[in-house]
């Protein structure tokens, strides 16, 4: 069954570079959001089982992104993966604090961020 | 000469030189004079004697008593027989007119008594009393230390007019009392001094007094003080032509001389009184009452000791000559009063001088109470009844000490210290109270509201010196409150040459502030507190200083804590901004280049590939221009080359790059057509209209309107540029910190807005460097416009 990912990203061009990466493999469905609301707008309806999830988002930010997504039972199942510009231990804390299931670092490579996709999905 | 002087150093004038190289000369050469005679006279025995001439024929009007008159037994009222070997008669006869002859004119002198004895003495065969030479050399100890006093003063303060005074009262009391000493030994000319000396010395002390008051540092400066010295010269004027007559002063002239020397003393004594009355400088009143003291510790022991016994007993308790040496202290508290820095102890001290004084007197009434019973019953009681009684009361006396003592201080303090306090508990709890706290802002709201609220001020700002080295508002309390009052205070702080000393009365340099006080830790000026005039308008008592300095002490230590930690802040928040603002665009960067080369996309792809790489490398590039900037700045090593610069063509370039970054923003220029060129560095003010405009597109990401106007203002030789958007507008809680490093407005729609924070802070360090102003007006949610000031023409702050 097709995966479908949720990239929720307000930078354009890295919300552009993530579907190139992720969308060309072909087994999986892309979804875009570019604000927090937008994201759990779209979480809600098309309940993805993953959302790559940048932290620096307008309106809401990634952490209170999550947060919600994991309060829903409706969204159980969805795993959250961080994307955060922030290398710093106290940002991997507070993404693990509001229940994300995962955590990668900018600037970060094509094969680290699918093999982090992958390795996420296949504990689904 | 400057407001500033009585509160900050400034080196010597070429004139200042000249004149201390001047006095000195001067003063040395009196000092040398005063030695000779000093040294002529040592050991030498003088006849210290008076006759004159009454109804009843010559007779002994006064012999001194350590004069080899007296010590040959001729006393008051003995007549004379022989002078300087002539028949008295003959002698005197050229004298008939003045009916007075001095000492220093008899050499020989027989006198027959009213019981018909006679006695002789001749200079040449007689020596010089023990008694005599003691007080010789105490006369000589007492000058030592005014000079001493006067020059250590003036070598210390050598442009402080009132330190030179000092030291030429001291030179005139040496020249008055040698020339005094040696005028008896009949050594010539030195009568002459002697009354030159005393003539002048009572106007310089009434000058020193005049001039002393910081208030009155105009004074100093004004030629017509000089007037005071008129009565001494008319004196000194008179002199010569009809004071002085056969080898001696006219009796006539000596009472003159004794009516100005008089008036003169008693117009110094009533200066200094009204200085410590009327003043508004508690700098002074404390300095009066330090003479003042001084002059009672000289004064009040001669009285006790040896003139009351000498009017009720007829002698004197100690040696008279020993309460002479006691006038040392007012050279040395006159001399205190002009160099210290630190006067408030002197309160303190007359307040426990006072309490324990009384306390004294208590535990001796109850301990001369104990005396009383044994005396009364000294029949009734064997000795060891007489032991216990005593011992009991000597106990109750110790009991009662404790309570007397606090309940003396209460009644003083609540007659003479109404307004005291105990600073040090205040000190304490602001102690504690700032431990707890880390914000700036916190902290300073603090500070300020203790002592104004403690001491009852109209109002207090505390300055603090910001990362870039300037000083900025930390908070205000009270008439402070006012903008134009703070831009006052910290022209006055940044026009000082030198570290600010406490205390020190501010108020010659502005009529309503009372105090600049330094913040200084770890030998770095971090702050400074600068303070009104109390409500009430009363002075500072020395509770208030020591409170002050205590506030001023803790003050530093938390204001530093607080910026060590605000530094730490602010480089932890700028290695996490400069991070993520850098890893951002590496995204692009590496992820791209990691799809170029795994894959083989189409042309057009490609080429969009290569442009996201492109574009994200110049983001990288500008942002690490503007972390350069900000360590130039920081560093003050932002050099500056300023050139005349048409500002409709800067705005031209700008316009020119920045449009092609927005397409839902339209650019309206309303430039006044001739105004004159700008006085800028093309670059940095490149820089700021470059960050006003990119602000003014990303703080209103909707679109609209972007106003950019600039218009003429001849008066002060400037234009006005400003840049108005439609944006989202910036709220009260941003306006403060707007233009700080890093600072960022933290809104649900600032969100998605990518920035360093430091454009704002960029812009407003090159505006100033450059001479000019930057501001901001607007409303939340209405946009905001930026406005900046910049110079036409060159001012003092250019270049």
């Amino acid at each position: 069954m097709t995966k479908k990912i949720l990239i929720a990203e307000d930078e354009e061009d890295i919300l552009e570079l993530l579907s190139t990466i992720l969308g060309d493999r072909g087994d999986y469905e892309i979804l875009y959001s570019r604000d927090g609301e937008e994201t759990l707008r779209i979480a809600r309806v098309d309940n993805p089982d993953i959302i790559l999830l940048d932290i620096q988002l307008p309106k809401l930010n990634g952490y209170e992104v999550c947060k919600l997504v994991k309060s829903d039972p409706t969204m159980s199942q969805t795993k959250v993966l961080m994307i955060s510009g922030m290398a710093q231990n106290a940002d991997w804390h507070k993404a693990q604090e509001v229940g994300a299931d995962g955590y990668i670092i900018k600037p970060f490579s094509s094969i680290e961020l699918v093999e982090k996709v992958e390795e996420l999905l296949r504990n689904d | 000469m400057s407001h500033y002087d009585n509160i900050f150093y400034r080196p010597l004038t070429d004139r200042e030189q000249l004149r201390i190289v001047l006095f000195a000369l001067f003063a040395f050469c009196i000092l040398a004079v005063s030695l000779t005679f000093f040294a002529l006279s040592i050991g030498k025995p003088y006849m210290g004697i008076r006759i004159s001439n009454n109804n009843q024929g010559w007779a002994v009007e006064i012999a001194d008593a350590n004069g080899s008159a007296s010590e040959a037994g001729i006393r008051e009222g003995d007549r004379p027989v022989e002078v300087n070997g002539q028949p008295a008669q003959m002698f005197l006869e050229k004298y008939e007119k003045d009916s007075v002859i001095f000492g220093l004119l008899i050499r020989e002198l027989t006198v027959v008594d009213d019981h018909g004895q006679l006695k002789s003495i001749a200079l040449k065969d007689s020596s010089l009393s023990l008694q005599s030479l003691i007080s010789q050399i105490i006369m000589s100890i007492t000058c030592l230390v005014f000079w001493i006093t006067g020059f250590y003063v003036f070598f210390k303060r050598p442009k402080n007019i009132a330190a030179l005074l000092l030291c030429s009262c001291g030179l005139a009391l040496g020249l008055s009392l040698g020339g005094n000493i040696a005028a008896e030994r009949a050594i010539p000319t030195a009568v002459h001094w002697e009354i030159v000396a005393s003539t002048v010395g009572p106007w310089l002390l009434l000058h020193f007094f005049l001039v002393l008051p910081e208030e009155r540092t105009r004074l100093r400066a004004n030629s017509l003080v000089y007037l005071i010295y008129l009565p001494a010269i008319l004196t000194l004027v008179f002199y010569p032509l009809i004071g002085y007559a056969d080898g001696q002063p006219l009796p006539l002239f000596r009472s003159i001389r004794w009516f100005e020397i008089g008036v003169g003393f008693l117009a110094a004594a009533g200066v200094a009184v009204f200085n410590y009355f009327h003043t508004a400088s508690i700098r002074t009143r404390q300095q009066m009452k330090i003479v003042l003291i001084s002059c009672l510790v000289a004064v009040v022991p001669f009285l006790v000791l040896s003139v009351l016994p000498e009017v009720i007993w007829g002698r004197t308790i100690i040696y008279s000559g020993f309460s002479v040496l006691l006038i040392v202290f007012i050279p040395l508290g006159m001399g205190y009063a002009v160099v210290t820095q630190k006067l408030m102890d002197i309160d303190v001290v007359i307040r426990r001088s006072v309490i324990y004084g009384l306390v004294s007197l208590v535990m001796a009434v109850i301990l001369s109470a104990a005396i009383i019973p044994i005396v009364v019953s000294q029949e009734l009681l064997g000795v060891p009844e007489e032991i216990a009684l005593a011992l009991a009361f000597g106990g109750v006396a110790a009991v009662l000490f404790g309570p007397t003592k606090k309940g003396i201080e209460t009644l003083v303090d609540r007659l003479f210290y109404k307004d005291r306090y105990d600073y040090r508990q205040i000190i304490q709890s602001l102690s504690i109270s700032l431990n707890s706290l880390k914000d700036f802002a916190d902290i300073s709201r603090l500070i300020v509201g203790t002592t104004v609220n403690t001491l009852n001020l109209a109002g207090g700002c505390l300055f603090v010196k910001a990362q870039s080295g300037s000083f900025e508002v930390g908070t205000t309390q009270g008439t402070y409150s006012d903008t134009s009052k703070q831009r006052q205070l910290l022209t006055l702080i940044s026009k000082r040459s030198h570290m600010i000393e406490f205390p020190n009365s501010a108020s010659t340099a502005c009529s309503d502030l009372a105090f600049l006080i330094p913040l200084v830790a770890a030998e770095k000026e971090i702050g400074i507190l600068c303070l009104s005039q109390k409500t009430t308008r009363q002075g500072f008592s020395s509770d208030d200083l020591f409170l002050l300095q205590g506030i001023a002490s803790v003050a530093a230590i938390a204001l530093h804590s607080a910026a060590l930690i605000r530094d730490v802040s602010i480089r932890d928040n700028f290695v996490s901004i400069a991070s993520h603002e850098l890893r951002t665009p590496l995204t692009s960067i590496v992820g791209y280049t990691d799809l170029l080369l795994r894959r083989d996309p189409p042309e057009v792809t490609r080429k969009q590939w290569l442009k996201n790489i492109f574009d994200n490398s110049q983001r990288i590039t500008a942002m690490v221009d503007d972390l350069l900037n900000v360590t130039r700045i920081q560093s003050g090593k932002a050099g500056l080359k300023l050139e005349r610069v048409k500002l409709y063509d800067a705005f031209r370039e700008q316009l020119s790059m920045i449009r092609e970054s927005t397409d839902k923003h339209e650019f309206v220029v309303d430039i006044e057509p001739d105004l004159p060129d700008v006085l800028v560095d093309r670059d940095k003010f490149g820089q700021v209209l470059g960050n006003l405009l990119s602000n003014a597109i990303k703080y209103s990401p909707n679109g609209g309107r972007i106003t950019i106007s600039a218009h003429d203002d001849p008066q002060r030789h400037r234009i006005v540029v400003s840049v108005a958007d439609e944006g989202i507008g910036i709220g009260p809680e941003d306006r403060d910190s707007l233009f700080t490093t890093f600072h960022r407005i933290q809104r649900p729609e600032t969100q998605g807005i990518r920035g360093s924070g430091l454009g704002l802070y960029i812009a407003k360090e090159w505006t100033e460097v450059m001479g000019g102003e930057i501001w901001l007006e607007g409303e939340l949610n209405k946009g905001s416009t930026f406005f900046v000031a910049i110079p036409t023409q060159n001012s003092d702050k250019v270049g």
